[in-house]
């Protein structure tokens, strides 16, 4: 090693610090808690449990039911969209996505906007027949649905970034070869697409596996999860023990499906969420007749897809007594039922200051982190552990994190608990793998030739660095920022536990105008759920304008 | 009896802008023709189009007579090599070259594959994957593959564009042979001359969306019908003459003999084209009766190239002319005065 590498240590020990501090300790203290005075038997009972067998299995069942449904939604439109160019394509493309950065409180606001007794579809009924005829209860349904909503855009993301790197002449090949375009579909591109098909149903597993907003709120009260149940027990019925010992489970869960993977489908682990689009493969439909049925498959998801987005912004607006800003204004008004003691609008500016603080502590440690990782002294051995060891707040849900937080940082002697630090950080901590793996391609991606060229055009290596890669990573850097504050600004399972009851962030928020009873906290929820939606959704843009760029 | 193929009045623009003009040619059964032409003139395209996996604005393809508008792609029994393989990266070779069998028995297709593979001299390679060939052999699994179902037709796109230069001078004949044998009609794009001329038995040249001049690779190389087309194939050298009489040209440096007629009237203005490749060194003062065109000049600039050195000649009028001439016996220094002879059989006139 060179004597002048030495400080470079410094660019990944200073986040592995922070992360053994924020996150190992936290995590480590749950466990500590649910083993003392834990012993075999007491381990035996809690494993025996129906408590955990019936959380597990109906985990499982849901969480393939959700899988199942969101592959048979996604894979045709994912196909049509490499295939074929439609009209209104890039619109397609949006309104498929979105959902992918939708705080899952937002999506489940959309759902009770369209579900439920006051929901749309029944207002909408009640409207038209004159009495409810459906009761559109809280259960499956309405969890499956919103599980699906949410996950096809993990699977369009995933199966159309792969497929567009497949070249038309492959296609076109097949087809010379004597086969018609379902046969190609069948032969070719569904071979060629398996591995990113099979790697985004595990995704979208383990996603439904640990939901626990869309569960918390659509659910009722008979669904449950692993995240839900570790939140009941704790909230409702105050047994720590169990929590943490579902915890574990949980973790254990999380690494097996992430192990799996990562041996299962090294193929498409590489895609780039966020990258430029390509042209379709084969352009526009022939004839008139395929043109006029893919049109009407588009419309068909695009309304489908548009529903509960457009459900949030009708009854947002739509009041008792008409159209109108009434929801919105009454967030200004500080109500006597004092469910905040604060005026609701204060949640949404407290929850920009906490995104833009999780933001800025992703920047300071993710980033120096990466550089190292992108480019670690050619002695260092241990990249591949610290970079592991980075993604690790990945494996754990927010809920265990928020759960670790207060019983570490709340009690004697780390006493946080009315510290403004908490949030933000339990944010970062979240965020902070997203982080990493956005800016790291990118830091990886400039060729070594060009900081070569850099230092025989007498560069020093601060000078190339600020002047070759900085402008080379302005853009992933942004996104990574982007995309932080918008994690953080939709966290939902750590917040839930850690925001005390007067500084609500606005998920907190949402969450407890629609546990509430009554039009106004319905109103009211639906108003900040709009706000989210408009947020998350101009965010969505710029991400999408960089991801052209880059 | 009509033509194999026929592609007739052929049009074609992408986004308002003309890739194919108006193009027109046919090709008889077993004729093997090729497509030469600067890259973005419109071959591919082209192709593509016979091939029925891009429609044309207008015009029609036949195959042996019948019209293929209405025929999708994989109904044309038209075989296609893509310029970088586009080999199946899921299948192995063996399935690769399996995979536009139908209709076969096991036993037949298994025998067709087996068969494919020992002509192509990569029987070894059938159970590989895709991505552990090297070019040249991934370039004969694709002429494996779009030959094993004996497509009546075989369109080539530039299939050793992305292959060094020697494997392809190596493949260019490999593949010639392979296609002779088995008496295939073939359409083959390329912009390598040298790799059209070892190909073809007729060379179309495909300029600006049109078919600029069609006929057997002499006639192409000697007589290029355009001053383009004579670029194209390396002719430095376009002067102006002036007609004296059948076969007799005058130049700003002094007179030139061709050795075939020249169209036009005694003291018309003409193009006259030289090619670089004909000239000889001699000495100074030795007259021999057989050379003609005899041009002196100062040497002003030489580049060795190996086998060849490649010189400029500034003549006595101030024309500067470019020739390749053997390395050896070795040229004389930049500076000298120099003698050449230009062979008449390189004097071409008649371009437009």
């Amino acid at each position: 090693m060179k004597p002048s590498e030495g400080w470079l240590h410094l660019l990944w020990i200073v986040p592995g610090a922070g992360l053994l501090f924020w996150f190992a300790l936290p995590i480590l203290t749950v466990w500590r808690i649910s083993l003392q005075g834990a012993d075999g038997a007491q381990w035996m009972r809690f494993l025996t449990s129906s408590l955990l067998w019936h959380t597990l299995g109906q985990g499982f069942v849901q969480a393939s039911v959700s899988t199942l449904f969101t592959l048979t939604i996604a894979l045709p439109i994912s196909i049509i969209w490499l295939l074929y160019d439609v009209t209104g394509r890039k619109w397609l493309q949006v309104l498929l996505t979105l959902p992918f950065v939708l705080p899952t409180v937002v999506v489940a606001a959309g759902f009770r906007a369209l579900w439920g007794s006051e929901g749309l579809l029944n207002r909408l009924l009640v409207e038209w027949i004159g009495f409810p005829t459906f009761e559109f209860p809280y259960g499956w349904a309405p969890v499956i649905l919103a599980h699906v909503f949410y996950n096809v855009s993990v699977v369009f993301r995933v199966v159309t970034g792969y497929g567009g790197r497949i070249g038309a002449d492959v296609l076109e090949s097949a087809c010379c070869l004597g086969h018609s375009p379902l046969g190609v579909v069948r032969r070719v591109l569904f071979p060629m697409l398996r591995p990113a098909i099979f790697s985004a149903a595990l995704v979208v597993f383990l996603f439904c596996f640990g939901s626990f907003g869309v569960v918390l709120l659509l659910g009722g009260s008979t669904m449950t999860t692993l995240d839900v149940e570790i939140y009941r027990q704790t909230v409702y019925f105050f047994h720590m023990r169990s929590a943490a010992q579902l915890s574990v489970v949980q973790f254990c869960c999380t690494l097996l499906v992430v192990f799996l993977h990562r041996r299962l489908s090294p193929d498409a682990s590489s895609i780039a969420l966020f990258q430029s689009s390509a042209g379709s493969i084969l352009g526009r439909p022939r004839t008139s007749r395929g043109r006029a049925f893919l049109t009407g498959t588009c419309v068909v998801y695009a309304i489908g897809f548009g529903l509960p987005l457009a459900a949030i912004l009708v009854q947002a607006f739509r009041t008792s007594t008409g159209w109108g800003f009434d929801y919105f204004s009454a967030l200004l008004a500080n109500d006597s039922d004092a469910l905040f003691f604060v005026e609701p609008v204060d949640a949404v500016i407290r929850s920009l200051q906490i995104a833009c603080l999780a933001a800025a502590f992703c920047l300071t440690f993710g980033f120096p982190a990466a550089q190292f990782l992108a480019d670690p002294p050619s002695s260092f051995r241990m990249t591949t552990f610290v970079h592991g060891v980075f993604l690790l707040p990945l494996g754990a849900s927010p809920v265990i994190l928020g759960l670790g937080f207060i019983l570490t940082f709340a009690v004697h002697p780390i006493d946080f608990r009315s510290s403004w630090l908490l949030i933000p950080v339990s944010h970062a901590l979240v965020a902070f793998p997203v982080f990493l793996q956005t800016v790291l391609p990118a830091l990886r991606g400039i060729p070594d030739v060009l900081k070569q060229a850099a230092a025989t055009l007498g560069s020093s290596p601060w000078h190339g660095w600020l002047r070759v890669q900085l402008p080379l990573i302005r853009n992933s850097l942004t996104a990574a920022l982007i995309l932080s504050f918008m994690i953080s600004l939709g966290e939902f399972g750590a917040t839930i536990f850690i925001a005390r009851p007067h500084v609500p962030t606005l998920p907190i928020a949402i969450y407890r105008y629609l546990s509430q009873p009554g039009e106004m906290n319905y109103g009211r929820a639906m108003a900040m759920a709009a706000i989210l939606l408009g947020l998350t959704t101009f965010g969505f843009t710029v991400l999408e304008r960089i991801g052209k760029q880059r | 009896m009509s033509p194999f193929l026929e592609v007739i009045g052929i049009r074609k623009s992408f986004q308002g802008i003309p890739a194919l003009k108006q193009v027109d040619f046919a090709l008889n059964r077993g004729e093997i023709l090729c497509i030469l032409g600067p890259s973005g003139c419109g071959k591919t395209t082209l192709l593509r189009i016979i091939a029925g996996i891009e429609s044309p604005d207008d015009g029609s393809v036949r195959i042996e007579g019948r019209d293929m508008s209405d025929v999708p792609a994989h109904m044309r029994h038209v075989g296609m090599v893509f310029q970088d393989f586009a080999l199946f990266p899921h299948l192995n070779v063996r399935e690769n070259v399996a995979f536009g069998l139908h209709g076969l028995s096991r036993e037949a297709s298994l025998d067709r594959v087996r068969q494919m593979l020992e002509r192509m001299g990569i029987e070894a390679l059938a159970e590989r994957r895709t991505n552990e060939l090297s070019g040249g052999q991934k370039q004969r699994v694709a002429l494996a593959r779009s030959l094993a179902p004996q497509p009546r037709l075989l369109l080539l796109d530039e299939p050793l564009g992305s292959l060094d230069r020697q494997l392809r001078e190596r493949l260019v004949y490999d593949t010639a042979d392979v296609l002779r044998k088995l008496g295939m009609t073939a359409v083959y794009v390329t912009h390598d001359h040298a790799e059209a001329f070892a190909v073809a038995d007729r060379v179309a040249v495909l300029q600006s969306g049109k078919i600029a001049q069609i006929g057997s690779p002499e006639t192409v190389y000697r007589r290029p019908a355009t001053i383009e087309i004579a670029r194209f194939f390396g002719y430095d050298n376009v002067i102006r003459g002036r007609i004296l009489s059948r076969q007799l040209l005058d130049a700003d440096f002094g007179r030139l003999q061709t050795d075939t007629a020249v169209i036009g009237k005694p003291g018309d203005e003409v193009t006259v084209l030289i090619r670089p490749d004909a000239a000889v060194i001699v000495k100074e003062g030795a007259t021999d009766p057989e050379h003609v065109n005899r041009i002196s000049g100062t040497l002003v600039r030489k580049r060795f190239l190996g086998s060849q050195t490649h010189i400029d000649v500034r003549t006595d009028s101030g024309q500067v002319l470019s020739f390749h001439v053997p390395a050896c016996p070795s040229v004389s220094e930049v500076g000298a005065t120099i003698h050449l002879v230009i062979h008449p059989e390189a004097v071409v006139t008649q371009v437009s």
